[in-house]
């Protein structure tokens, strides 16, 4: 129950900060309007149909803005560079579950609004949304999907600690920023990609971010390769996890050496 | 004893750079560190109930102490113990029973009323709904903030935003509280009212009450003991009366004769520091400045006397220099 109270109080807030709600909303939907009218023009689609393509850049967008958190920059800016933490490291509360409860409340209500749109654009277009009807593959993602923002969570997370080791963590956002473009499939989806890239980037945790449950959802994995998925992810979680607890007691034993 | 402190260190690492571009370029490859002192082997204990003033210049180590005590910084040497627990390990039952208020900084939700905020301590500090509600009304009714609590934070005034955040970091009760220039910033009513919060509190809950202040009048009207630190060494600690007595040898009288008078005959009571008409400053040392008064007022026919104690402002701001030079 504290924990639902908790969640409760940060989604008010996000209700509060329209602006960074809206811009990120508008946002997150342009590129992958571009892409849609880019494919219709292309020839060869890799074996996909072009609704297949549209509904791939449609739930892009959907799920991205649910999945995609944007708190890396709260905790290496306002938190560690400008000592916002301390406030955080007196309270009886770990300061990882008080961020993702503030984040994810900001990703569920971005998600109601998402889904909302995604459910009006059906309504109006409903050739261009391909999406699985089978229960088993469906409850099967959306296991992937809550995976997924976890796992988004626990790397933005160790991406924002990063500042306690470099004084501008901001070109590191941005590397980040591009790896997640081509990896996480925002850019195109990554069965496009030549075989030996897709060989090792499957190994590689940013495909589970968006990639993955956008397709699982399209219903274009088998229920095999389903489980595959959640395994993969949950062993990411884990070494994420994992790290994330060692960088943080290295940091906050700095953070607390230099004394802010 | 709640607070007990042995030897405490704290070492600050520092890179020095020359000046201009070579100067960033020769710490490029090689970075001369020196160790910056902010605190420098203290010592002392604080029992249940006192409130203690911490004062001393800007760098003094104020902060710093306050910092170690409560767990957010990790000693370079020494022993703390608050409350039996070693803060630096920051337990939660230890975390529950304090609270540290920094003048500068903030809690409280910048785009929520306030009220918010204390809702999410008390699921933080897992307060009952029963204590929350007989705490936040008390402190409430002691802050006179009633109206303000449905406000957004970010259209409170600076004292209002800061009566808010003292319930904020109230709302749990704690049994020590570290005030960190409470009342920085704020103007001369809203200081007094936030003294007269404070020692309210102080009496109210038995807390024990840390705070440090660059404002006197602070220290002056809440603590009786106080801890005055300069470089990270303590230089003084005891009763605030106490350094009058041990740091001020002399008193000042100052005499309205009704008459002219002998200044030769004046001279042999004390030291004449100014004469300005019939007015006369003499300085005598304390203990006989009772006896030079009463000799004062048989021998010469006086308008006015008095005896006036120096200021402590003044007496510290000597402390300061004296420990200096």
């Amino acid at each position: 129950m504290r924990y639902v109270r908790i969640f409760l109080l940060h989604t008010q807030e996000v209700f509060e900060e329209r602006s960074r709600l809206t811009v990120w909303f508008l946002l997150s939907w342009i590129t992958p309007l571009v892409l849609i009218l880019f494919w219709r023009g292309a020839k060869n689609l890799g074996g996909w149909t072009i609704q297949e393509i549209a509904s791939y850049y449609l739930l892009v967008i959907t799920m991205g803005v649910f999945l995609m958190s944007h708190h890396e920059e709260i905790i290496a800016i306002r938190d560690i560079q400008e000592g916002g933490l301390t406030a955080y490291l007196l309270k009886p509360f770990s300061y990882f579950w008080i961020r993702f409860f503030s984040e994810i409340s900001y990703r569920f209500v971005q998600g109601a609004i998402g889904f909302l749109i995604f459910f009006l654009l059906i309504q109006f277009f409903p050739s261009y949304f391909v999406f699985t009807r089978s229960p088993l593959i469906l409850i099967l993602s959306i296991v992937i999907i809550l995976l997924s923002l976890f796992l988004v969570f626990v790397f933005k997370s160790i991406m924002g600690i990063l500042a306690f080791w470099l004084t501008d963590a901001r070109g590191a956002f941005e590397a980040m920023g591009v790896i997640l473009m081509m990896f996480a499939g925002y850019l195109m989806p990554l069965a496009f990609f030549p075989m030996w890239i897709q060989s090792f980037v499957y190994y590689l945790p940013f495909p589970y971010m968006i990639y993955f449950p956008v397709i699982a959802f399209e219903g274009k994995l088998t229920d095999v390769q389903l489980f595959k998925v959640i395994g993969v992810e949950i062993v990411w979680i884990v070494t994420f996890c994992i790290l994330f607890k060692k960088m943080w007691h290295r940091g906050v034993k700095k953070y607390t050496g230099i004394g802010q | 004893m709640i607070i007990k402190v042995e030897h405490l260190t704290k070492y600050y690492q520092v890179h020095q750079k020359e000046p201009g571009l070579s100067g960033s370029l020769k710490s490029l490859f090689n970075r001369k560190y020196f160790d910056s002192k902010a605190v420098d082997d203290i010592s002392f204990s604080i029992s249940e109930g006192e409130l203690i003033g911490f004062i001393g210049p800007n760098g003094a180590g104020k902060t710093t102490t306050l910092k170690c005590l409560s767990g957010l910084l990790y000693p370079t040497s020494g022993k703390v113990e608050v409350l039996g627990y070693t803060p630096f390990e920051r337990k939660h039952p230890f975390l529950k029973q304090i609270s540290l208020v920094m003048g500068q900084k903030n809690q409280l939700w910048w785009d929520l009323p306030a009220i918010d905020s204390f809702l999410l301590n008390k699921e933080i500090y897992e307060i009952t709904d029963t204590v929350y509600k007989k705490t936040l009304d008390e402190l409430v009714q002691l802050l006179e903030v009633e109206d303000i609590l449905q406000v957004q934070v970010r259209k409170l005034s600076l004292g209002q935003r800061m009566k808010c955040e003292l319930i904020a970091a109230l709302i749990h009760n704690p049994k020590i509280l570290f005030l960190d220039e409470p009342t920085i910033g704020l103007d001369v009513v809203m200081q007094q009212k936030l003294r007269d919060f404070i020692k309210e509190y102080n009496k109210r809950y038995n807390a024990t009450i840390l705070l440090t202040s660059h404002y006197m009048k602070d220290v002056e009207q809440l603590c009786e003991r106080v801890i005055i630190i300069d470089h990270g060494k303590i230089l003084y600690d005891g009763k605030l009366e106490d350094i009058v007595k041990k740091y001020v040898k002399n008193k000042t009288l100052s005499i309205v004769f009704a008459k002219p008078v002998a200044i030769e005959k004046i001279e042999k009571l004390g030291k004449v520091l100014e004469i300005e008409g019939p007015k006369v400053t003499l300085s005598v040392p304390r203990e006989k400045s009772n006896h030079v008064a009463s000799k004062l007022l048989e021998e010469f026919s006086v308008e006015d006397l008095n005896i006036e104690e120096a200021n402590i402002e003044e007496i510290i701001r000597d402390v300061f220099s004296k420990h200096k030079s």
